[in-house]
Formats: C-alpha cells, sequence, structure tokens
C-alpha cells in the first residue's frame, strides 16, 4: 500500500479511540468543556445509556459565531496558546481534540450564544472531511451539546457498549466525581426524561457537606471526618472514613489534584498508607481527598483521559500525604485500649521528645501511626527546604556525577613536563644541560643522592604495605640505617625477622617494589655501604629499568640547584673535528 | 585497655602502626584469639579493628569514634588492591521515614567522615595471615556527595512509594540496596505496592565495590584497569 495522508475524519476516529472509550468518557469531556467554560450550571440529558443521545447543556461564555467551525476541528483550543501554557495548566482540558474526535464518531450538534451575540448559532460536521455547517438558532447564553447516535459509523466500538443501565451507571459515577469538584456549580443528570440527580451550588461548609452525603451515601457522612493541611503552597482537604468504618467493599475513593479527578497510583498509595494496619487486609479506604498545589508541579500530559498525573516531587507529595492524612486518622480514632495499643502511643509519646533523630524511627516499629507525628515535620522541613531550594538543585543536577578521581592527572605527571622542557638523558644516567656557553653532563646519581640525602622526601603510604623476611646481617644493616631510610622517605617496621614497608617516595611508587626490595637489601649488605640513595639509584637505573627522567620529575628543583651537581663540561672537540672532515 | 583516640591524627597515627601487621599479630597484641575461620565470627575483623583503634561506640547508632565524628569502615581488598566485596553502610529505614531528606539520613551522616582501613583478605589467605594496609580518611567530594545523594533519592523513592520489590542490586550507581538477614524469616515492616503494610527482608545499604575501588584509586593513585 502507498503511503497516504489520512482523511481528517478517518484522523479523528482514531483519536477517538483514545478520548471516547464509552458514553461516559464523551460525557467527562462535554461537561469539563462546560466547566472550563466558567458554567455554574449543567444539566445532562442522558438516553439510553448515552447510545441514543447526550446532551450537555451549560450557561458558560458560549463560543462566538465566527469560532463555531474551528471548534469542531482537530487540535482547535481556547485553553492554550503556546507550550508554557502546557507546564501550568489550569483548565481541565488543552488537547483540542475533544469535540473533534466525538464528531467523528457520532452526530454532534453544537449550539451555542455569547453574552455580546444578539442570537445563537449552531454547527454541526459532517462528511468525510468534516466539513462544518453554521445556521442560526434559538439559545440561551452558554452552550448546548447534541451527540446522537455515538459510534454509529463505527460498529466495532459500538459492540463493546454494555446494557444501557451499565452505562448509565458509569456515567451517574462519572457526575458524582465531577459533582465533587465543583461545588459551587449546580448539577442536574437526567436519564430517559427521569431526573436522577439534582444538586444546587453548595456556598456554606454545611452545604458542601451535605452534598458529599448526598453523594457518598449515609455510613459515609456519618463516618468521615474533615480533614485539612497545608505547607507553602501545596494543600490537602477532604474527608476521611474512620478505620472501624471502612468496609471490605469500595466505598467512594475519589481523589482530585486542582480539581482534576484522579485514579492516581500515588495518591491511592499514600492514602493506603496513611491508614497502615488500621485497616485489615480486606477493607478499603473511603475517602474524598482534594489536593492543590502549584500548577507548574504537575504535569497532567501524561495520558489523553488525565486519570494519571506526575508529580515533579513525587515522593514529597506522597510523603505530605500520608503525614498530613496519618495525623488526621491518629486524631480521629479513639483506639480500643488493648494492651498493644497502649504500648504503640506510649511509644509514639516517647518519640515525640526527640524529633530530631529519625534513627529511632528505623526499628522495624509495627505501630500503626507512631512516626508519624515527627513525620509530618520533617515532611514540611523537608517541602520548604525543596520549596526553597529547587532551583539551585535543578541546575546541580544538570551537571553529571563525576565520580572519576582526580588521578588521570597524576598517574601520567611526566606528559607536561616533558612537553616544557624535556630533559636530555644519555645511558639512563647522564644529563645533558646548557650552562654558560657549555654543555655540562651531569651524573645523575651522585647528584640525586646528594640532594636526597641533604633534604628528606615525603613518604607515601602503600595501600598495602610489604612484609619481606630478613636474615640477620640484613637486620643488622637495615637497624643501623633507619634514620637514613626515613630520611629518604621509606617508612619501615622492623618486627621479628621482618621488615614491613609502609610507605617508600613518590618516584618508586608505580615500582614493582615486591622485586627490588630485597635485592637492594642484600645488596647494601654485600657492598657494606651506607648510602641509601646511591645505591637505590644505580641498582634501580642499571637493573630494574627505572627511567632516570621519571626520578628526576619527582625533585625538578634539583637542577636549579648546582650545588648538588656532580658535573663535568662536555668535550666538544672530537666532535667538531668529525664534523670539519664531513664539509667538502 | 585500648584507650579512645583524642584527636583525628591519633587515630591516624595509631592506624599507621597497624599497617603491614597481620591479625595474628594485632591480636597477639590484644591478647585475642584468631578464631579459626569467620563462619561464625562473621564481624571479627571490624571488631578486632575497631577494639585495638579505641572504637567505642559498638553497634550503638552512632560513629564508630563519636567524639571525632568519624566512622570506621575495614575494606576488605585483593593484593591489586580490589576491594572483595560491596561495603555495608546501614539499615535502610522501610517505614516511618516521611519526608527525610538526604542530609538528614543515615547513610549521608555514616559517610560524612570515614577512616577506611583495607585489609588484605583474599579467601585463601588464612585468617591470621591477612595483613592490615594503610588507612586513610576519607570525605566525600561534592561529586561523591551528589551521586550518592541521587542514588539515595531513587532507592527511597522506590520504598516509599512501594516500589521495594522492584529493587535489584543494579539500581543505583554507588549505592544500592540489598537484604541484610539472617535468614530469610527474619521480617520487617514495609509498605507495599498500593500503600498496605507488609512484612519483607530487612534491607541495607552499601556501597559498590566499583565505587570504593575508585576511592582506593584517588588515593594511592593506582593504576587503572
Amino acid at each position: 500500500m502507498p503511503i497516504r495522508i489520512l482523511p481528517p475524519q478517518l484522523a479523528n476516529q482514531i483519536a477517538a479511540g483514545e478520548v471516547v472509550e464509552r458514553p461516559a468518557s464523551v460525557v467527562k469531556e462535554l461537561v469539563e468543556n462546560s466547566l472550563d467554560a466558567g458554567a455554574d450550571q449543567i444539566e445532562i440529558d442522558i438516553e439510553k445509556g448515552g447510545s441514543k443521545l447526550i446532551r450537555v447543556r451549560d450557561n458558560g461564555s458560549g463560543i462566538a459565531e465566527q469560532e463555531l467551525v474551528l471548534a469542531l476541528s482537530r487540535h482547535a483550543t481556547s485553553k492554550i496558546t503556546d507550550l508554557n501554557d502546557l507546564e501550568a495548566i489550569t483548565s481541565l482540558g488543552f488537547r483540542g481534540e475533544a469535540l473533534a474526535s466525538i464528531s467523528s464518531v457520532s452526530r454532534l450538534t453544537l449550539t451555542s450564544k455569547t453574552a455580546e451575540q444578539s442570537a445563537a448559532w449552531q454547527a454541526r460536521a459532517a462528511g468525510r472531511d468534516m466539513q462544518v455547517e453554521v445556521q442560526p438558532a434559538a439559545h440561551p447564553v452558554g452552550t448546548s451539546i447534541e451527540v446522537l447516535d455515538l459510534f454509529f459509523n463505527t460498529p466495532a466500538r459500538r459492540k463493546f457498549l454494555r446494557t444501557d443501565k451499565t452505562e448509565f451507571s458509569h456515567i451517574d459515577e462519572l457526575i458524582k466525581r465531577l459533582a465533587l469538584s465543583r461545588y459551587d456549580v449546580s448539577w442536574q443528570l437526567s436519564h430517559n426524561g427521569q431526573v436522577v440527580r439534582r444538586l444546587k451550588a453548595a456556598k456554606t461548609e454545611e452545604q458542601r457537606q451535605k452534598r458529599v452525603a448526598a453523594l457518598c451515601g449515609r455510613v459515609f457522612a456519618e463516618n468521615a471526618a474533615f480533614i485539612q493541611n497545608q505547607y507553602g503552597d501545596v494543600r490537602v482537604w477532604g474527608w476521611i472514613v474512620q478505620p472501624q468504618a471502612c468496609s471490605s467493599q469500595s466505598q467512594c475513593q475519589y481523589s482530585y489534584v486542582n480539581g482534576r479527578m484522579m485514579r492516581d497510583k500515588l495518591l491511592n498509595h499514600a492514602i493506603r498508607q496513611a491508614y497502615g494496619d488500621l485497616l485489615t487486609a480486606d477493607q478499603q479506604p473511603a475517602f474524598v481527598i482534594y489536593l492543590e498545589l502549584d500548577p507548574r508541579q504537575v504535569d497532567v500530559n501524561v495520558h489523553p483521559a488525565k486519570h494519571e498525573v506526575r508529580f515533579h516531587q513525587a515522593r514529597l507529595i506522597h510523603d505530605f500525604v500520608v503525614s498530613a492524612l496519618g495525623d488526621a486518622l491518629s486524631q480521629l480514632t479513639t483506639p480500643p485500649l488493648t494492651e498493644d495499643r497502649v504500648n504503640r502511643v506510649q511509644e509514639a509519646a516517647a518519640y515525640n521528645y526527640q524529633p530530631e533523630q529519625p534513627v529511632s524511627n528505623q526499628a522495624g516499629r509495627s505501630s500503626g501511626y507512631a512516626p508519624r507525628q515527627p513525620g509530618a515535620a520533617a515532611v514540611k522541613r523537608e517541602l520548604s527546604y525543596w520549596q526553597h531550594s529547587h532551583k539551585s538543585a535543578d541546575a546541580q543536577t544538570e551537571t553529571p556525577a563525576q565520580l572519576q578521581p582526580a588521578s588521570a592527572a597524576a598517574l601520567n605527571p611526566s606528559v607536561h613536563t616533558q612537553l616544557t622542557d624535556a630533559p636530555l638523558i644519555v645511558r639512563n644516567r647522564y644529563l645533558l644541560k646548557q650552562h654558560a656557553d657549555d654543555v655540562l653532563l651531569i651524573d645523575l646519581v651522585p647528584t640525586l643522592s646528594a640532594y636526597f640525602t641533604a633534604n628528606s622526601s615525603a613518604a607515601v603510604p602503600l595501600l598495602l604495605p610489604l612484609r619481606i623476611s630478613l636474615n640477620a646481617a640484613q637486620l643488622g644493616k637495615l637497624t643501623q640505617l633507619a634514620d637514613s631510610f626515613s630520611r629518604t622517605g621509606f617508612d619501615m617496621l622492623l618486627t621479628d625477622n621482618t621488615v614491613i614497608v609502609r610507605a617508600v617516595p613518590d618516584w618508586l611508587r608505580q615500582t614493582v617494589l615486591g622485586r627490588w626490595l630485597p635485592l637492594w637489601f642484600e645488596q647494601l649488605v654485600q657492598q657494606n655501604s651506607d648510602n641509601v640513595p646511591e645505591t637505590l639509584l644505580l641498582m634501580l637505573l642499571n637493573a630494574e629499568g627505572v627511567a632516570a627522567g621519571t626520578v628526576l620529575e619527582s625533585v625538578p628543583q634539583v637542577l636549579s640547584l648546582s650545588e648538588y651537581w656532580v658535573s663535568a663540561p662536555l668535550q666538544l672537540d672530537t666532535t667538531l673535528s668529525l664534523l670539519t672532515r664531513q664539509q667538502p | 585497655m585500648f584507650t579512645s583516640p583524642a584527636s583525628t591524627e591519633e587515630l591516624l597515627a595509631r592506624c599507621q602502626a597497624l599497617a603491614g601487621l597481620t591479625l595474628g599479630q594485632i591480636a597477639a597484641q590484644a591478647q585475642l584469639q584468631v578464631p579459626a575461620n569467620l563462619k561464625k565470627d562473621k564481624g571479627w575483623v571490624g571488631q578486632l579493628l575497631e577494639q585495638v583503634l579505641g572504637a567505642s561506640a559498638g553497634s550503638k547508632a552512632e560513629p564508630d569514634f563519636p567524639q571525632l565524628g568519624v566512622e570506621l569502615k575495614t575494606l576488605p581488598i585483593d593484593r591489586n588492591g580490589k576491594p572483595l566485596e560491596s561495603t555495608y553502610v546501614c539499615v535502610a529505614p522501610l517505614t516511618g521515614v516521611a519526608g527525610q531528606q538526604w542530609h538528614e539520613s543515615w547513610v549521608c551522616r555514616k559517610l560524612q567522615k570515614v577512616l577506611w582501613l583495607p585489609v588484605l583478605a583474599e579467601r585463601q589467605i588464612p585468617l591470621p595471615d591477612r595483613m592490615a594496609g594503610s588507612a586513610f580518611l576519607w570525605q566525600p567530594d561534592p561529586q561523591q556527595q551528589q551521586a550518592l545523594q541521587q542514588d539515595w533519592e531513587e532507592l527511597m523513592e522506590l520504598i516509599s512509594l512501594g516500589g521495594i520489590h522492584n529493587i535489584r542490586g543494579a539500581t543505583g550507581k554507588v549505592l544500592q540496596l540489598r537484604p541484610k538477614a539472617a535468614n530469610s524469616k527474619a521480617l520487617t515492616d514495609a509498605i507495599g505496592a498500593d500503600g498496605e503494610p507488609i512484612r519483607t527482608l530487612p534491607r541495607g545499604f552499601y556501597l559498590k565495590a566499583s565505587f570504593t575501588a575508585s576511592l582506593l584509586q584517588q588515593q594511592f593513585t593506582l593504576p587503572r584497569s
């Protein structure tokens, strides 16, 4: 098949697959539009579970005549204008897909009037290219949307619809959730012409309680406690049911983030955790919880239906909810005074005297709420820490953690030394150096020994000290030369018949100490020499292949301290005469 | 018999005096018996060195040298200076850690000032012949601190949000979380995937061997492998 651009209707039908799952999802999109349009009166009429008719009528701001056509096209929205808006979503919708998607799988009519217009206008999209027809109509200020014959043109989807009763119960559940998100809106829901719910706008605390009671049931209302907790710009409030009243059937479990209804795993997790073992395995928590925070701290653009959000500081938000609800629950419950419970309370009380020690937190406590009191303080501290410092923290995290030790340069110090003034060394012993008009040949062995004898070197510890067995003669020699060794930069300890070499001068660190140290001790005895650095240098430069340049690098100052030099001017005569003979 | 050192210098001097001695020699100085093997005395090496250096805390929840704020860690290494195992830091709190932040955490506090005491402890070397290496004092530099913090935050997020069973040894670059228990029956409280209380194996924070290897390399400029 050749590659082609999809016709708009097909593209919209595909998009509809994500957003429009069943009639209730249509209702959700339409009602959220009404709420975003500022309506405070919303009526929803359903026929046959929504498969025949879904009508949402609001008194919101309405859509202007010239925008009606746009309103039905895909990726058209008034809710955001640029990417920055997406970072801080305050409206319920923003994707600009709902109406186009719904109209691609139904017969959709949109009637609207703004306050400025004298007449209302009606728009409907039809056909393969979704051409929009606009005609005058009669309607008060606000918008009505009629969705007829949902999925009439996508039989596959239609097959997934359940009975009218089931589909309507989904819609009813949805309206319950939405009504709990906006107490200031009055709602009416009808099914097949019968009013099922009528909720007046709730202005006072009492009216709000009443709405919760009406929507969540009597048991919930009798056992729920109002809670509220705030720190900085994070606020949590709502109702939670006492643990004793939680049943095994899931009752109301409604959570909202910035007014948006959620089925968020993180929040549910936090709520369940707050109950701890106040609930048995088959009890379900019941709650209506609202979380409000700076919209920039939440990413709602995670899921097309926006059931889930992402918090930028997930653990902090989670812990804040846990501690806020946990505190409330511990005040709420008057626990039965079993012995076990008494112990826990005492433990908790004792704990409060030393809240700065999370140390004692850890002791595998099985208590339901004991650790929460200090927890709340800790969460608040952390939140404030984060609220104040998250900008700099962000900047920090941009630099990748570098664990490489700064030893790369130390490992290979020769690189830049050689580049700047590479000493000219012949036979691994004699250094050529320009001095006045002469070239001097410096014998490095006596020169460096003189320097090492006159100046003590720093001893660098070995990760693993070396243990070398000694015979009596060696032991005597080493004891005799102890001072000299230590000046040269060795840290040695003689115990029993063993010498422990703990530290060596820096320039010996990269040599194979274990091989030459025993040889050297033997040579010291045989040659009966007392000059520690000289025997060392003679042996290492000749037999052990240590480069004289490397030794020199550890003490470059020697090259400018002529008092240590053992040198003679280079005799150039022979070389010069050779040169003269070669000239033609 | 062993007093606690009055200063960090004194502590380092004591360590230096131990460098190169075998555990047998150290134990003899302290008039202690070397056990035949470590099967029953798993912590014997650490306890011996703590004792001869004058550490006081024992298993209390404070640094080994409280007045110096120094934590002692023995570090078993092979003859090439490679750590043989990861290094235990502390028990991981699985509950009651709401809102804890990095600089209040045990891990952070334990690792503020560590006296690393390497011990040549290859398996085939008999216990009395194992040798103490050169100890050194370490404080995390900003990069190390940040790497530790990032790992800790990631691990704590998993613990708090019920993801403890998804934590593998490979989670974390420098810090890892592993079960730490005498056997598989010792269980402790934790938070499950749905926020419900669960029982699970106690966990501990460990520094990965690659991290301690980098510390040794940094300190002793060992050739890199």
